[in-house]
């Protein structure tokens, strides 16, 4: 099946600034997609040259068999959902979910039907005649979709719809997103920032960085397989273990495993362990592990309260720190016996130099021997940002 | 603003309460009182109360012909100069980009000369032997200098036009800078052209700075009377220049302060229009 949008090589240029560097992606039709990345990343940019805002300096963009990139915003058939909102202050709501169906010419008699399902849809039809300064943020944001959405976009864009919100509502208008979606059918391209978001709402994140798209996976795949150090970390937490392997074992340290994959057969590479994936031994338990487990010794160094589970701070003999996750309540001090499945142990590239993990030395692995994954990074700038969150 | 004490509150407010008194309220007064005596054969003024003022201008048609023609020409001055500011403005504001603060200036500038200079200058461009004649007769458009450009309505209007456009760019290129502009991403991202988003969106959110601009240079083009006495002759007299007389040669001071107190309640009712207009347009 031909992609609904499909986006090749896009290259964006703000002066010297290279925003976008050769971004290519296809959306699938009836899609939650969501272009996940911190400030800067370009994601906006993104968007912003999909609705026709911004031109790109290079690459295409393809809605079916249309080309977009030489058409005006107004000639475009999307419909952007902007993260203030952006309502018409002197129109009543009524007349601002209108306002697309009358610049479009459509027929007199259709539009006030079709004003008032969009409305009844985001349950805003009580307030039809209202101002929307009048408005919360959370009736606003309800405003905002039904005026996109009464237009019947093949491609909705949202940038950061629910950013401006605060937490409780905004889970509520993820919920509320996520079904209306299912409902209308419509393509969402939702950007964010916030990565639980990405997690809750989408069919297919794709992560951007600086400019270039990381990863584009459905969120169970982009955590579980990240494919570089940069996704593991974005995505959740995780632990980055640095691992010399030889004759088919990864060795990290005190930490050592046995290592079929062939991509990584000789060299350094890095593993990403997310903190849930390690448990503790229980002191008493004398039985040997099954062939797939690993288990090492590390020393509890400290113990954050997170409500249902705590993080709790462990160092191995070698000094490498490692952040697990044990049930609230959990108690243990002094040096401990750890576990883990080698499985959840993922090989991540570096691509470029990907801020290292807390305890891990700054360098390349590339340099000491294999490039990893067949793919070395020459397309990607060094990164400075904090990525431990 | 508890924390402030009633003596430093006092202390605020008694200069402009002083001002107000000493320049607006006092003066008024004066002029209203003045307004009900009259003049004696002997040109002394008669303290002596009565409506003949106010009935002399009703009756007299001299005054309200030039009262309409002096609105007419402020009208007409009002419209012109929005004509031309509010393009100046918006383009300004939306278009101009790096040229913005450069051009932004050049506006500002004339407001820096002095009003007779400008005045002056019409009278030297305009005049028999003025610039333009000079110029007409050079490209032999013309062969005689031709006379109506000068002391006419037309050349009080073309200089109150020119004086008072700053006026009306100021008030619509602030207005025109408050507008968000994702509301012009958003009209264009629901499908309306270019023309229909300025109509439907940038026009109506500015219709205040409109107001602020049309009100100022309707007022003050009203009240002008340099302009007339430096380019306008016997045609283009406005009603100040009569206010001017009776106050100067004509000596007749009561008459000249009935006037002036109708204009002013001309103008505060206008103004008061103005503003109940602008509150109910403006939405934020």
């Amino acid at each position: 099946m031909t992609p609904l949008l499909s986006i090749r090589s896009l290259i964006k240029r703000f002066g010297e600034r290279e925003v976008l560097r050769g971004v290519s992606l296809d959306v699938a039709s009836g899609e939650f997609l969501t272009i996940l990345g911190e400030s800067g990343s370009g994601k906006t940019t993104l968007l912003r040259m999909i609705a026709g805002f911004e031109q790109p300096d290079s690459g295409e963009i393809w809605m079916g068999d249309e080309r977009l990139e030489g058409l005006p915003a107004y000639r475009r058939p999307v419909n952007t959902v902007f993260q203030s909102y952006a309502l018409f202050p002197h129109l009543s709501v009524r007349e601002n979910v209108a306002y697309g169906l009358r610049a479009q010419g459509a027929p007199r008699a259709g539009i006030l039907g079709r004003v008032e399902q969009a409305l009844a849809m985001v349950k805003m039809t009580e307030f039809a005649r209202q101002a929307p300064a009048r408005l919360s943020g959370g009736q606003q944001q309800r405003v905002a979709l039904a005026r996109a959405l009464v237009n019947r976009p093949k491609l909705l864009l949202l940038d950061e719809p629910l950013s401006a919100l605060d937490a409780n509502l905004r889970r509520q208008m993820q919920t509320e997103l996520k079904s209306l979606q299912r409902e209308v059918g419509i393509t969402f391209l939702f950007v964010t920032h916030d990565q639980d978001e990405a997690m809750a709402l989408s069919d297919r994140i794709a992560l951007l960085r600086a400019g270039g798209l990381e990863q584009v996976a459905t969120p169970r795949e982009i955590y579980n397989r990240p494919e570089t150090a940069y996704v593991a970390q974005f995505i959740g937490q995780t632990n980055i273990l640095r691992a010399e392997i030889s004759g088919g074992v990864a060795c990290a340290g005190t930490i050592a495993w046995r290592w079929g994959g062939s991509a990584y057969s000789n060299g350094t590479a890095l593993f990403s362990l997310r903190p849930e994936s390690i448990r503790v031994v229980p002191p008493a338990e004398t039985s040997l592990p099954s062939e797939d487990t690993v288990r090492f010794r590390a020393r509890v160094v400290a113990q954050t309260f997170g409500g249902a589970i705590d993080i709790m701070e462990i160092v191995c003999p070698d000094g490498q720190a490692l952040r697990i996750r044990v049930p609230a309540g959990t108690s243990m001090e002094g040096e401990q016996r750890f576990e883990f499945d080698l499985r959840d142990a993922v090989a991540v590239r570096t691509t470029g130099s990907a801020a290292p993990a807390a305890g891990e030395p700054p360098d390349d692995t590339s340099s000491s021997g294999t490039p990893p994954g067949g793919s070395t990074s020459e397309d990607t700038p060094p990164a400075s940002e904090g990525l431990d969150e | 603003m508890s924390m402030y004490t009633r003596g430093y509150k006092a202390a605020v407010a008694i200069p402009p309460l002083l001002w107000v008194t000493v320049f607006l309220l006092v003066p008024y007064s004066i002029l209203f009182i003045y307004s009900f005596w009259s003049v004696s054969p002997l040109q002394v003024i008669v303290h002596s109360w009565s409506f003949d003022n106010y009935r002399e201008l009703l009756h007299n048609p001299i005054y309200a012909l030039v009262l309409f023609r002096s609105m007419r020409i402020a009208g007409t001055v009002t419209l012109l100069a929005l004509a031309l500011g509010y393009p100046l403005a918006y383009y300004l504001s939306f278009f101009a980009a790096k040229r913005k603060d450069l051009l932004y200036q050049l506006v500002i500038i004339p407001l820096w000369v002095s009003y007779l200079v400008r005045g002056y200058a019409w009278k030297t461009i305009l005049g028999s032997d003025g610039v333009l004649n000079g110029f007409l007769q050079y490209f032999h458009f013309t062969h005689h200098p031709v006379g109506f450009f000068l002391y006419s309505p037309f050349a009080v209007i073309l200089t109150l036009t020119h004086i008072y456009t700053p006026f009306t760019f100021l008030p619509i290129y602030a207005s025109l800078e408050h507008i968000p502009r994702n509301l012009v991403e958003a009209s264009h991202d629901l499908g309306a052209s270019p023309l229909r988003t300025f109509w439907r969106v940038v026009f109506p959110l500015s219709i205040p700075g409109v107001l602020a601009g049309a009100t100022f240079a309707f007022v003050l083009t009203l009240g002008d009377f340099l302009a007339p006495l430096l380019v306008g002759g016997p045609s283009g007299i406005m009603i100040s220049n009569i206010v001017v007389s009776l106050f100067g040669a004509a000596y007749n001071w009561p008459l000249g302060a009935a006037i002036s107190l109708c204009m002013l309640l001309l103008v505060v009712g206008l103004l008061a229009g103005v503003e109940r207009l602008e509150k109910k347009l403006s939405y934020s």
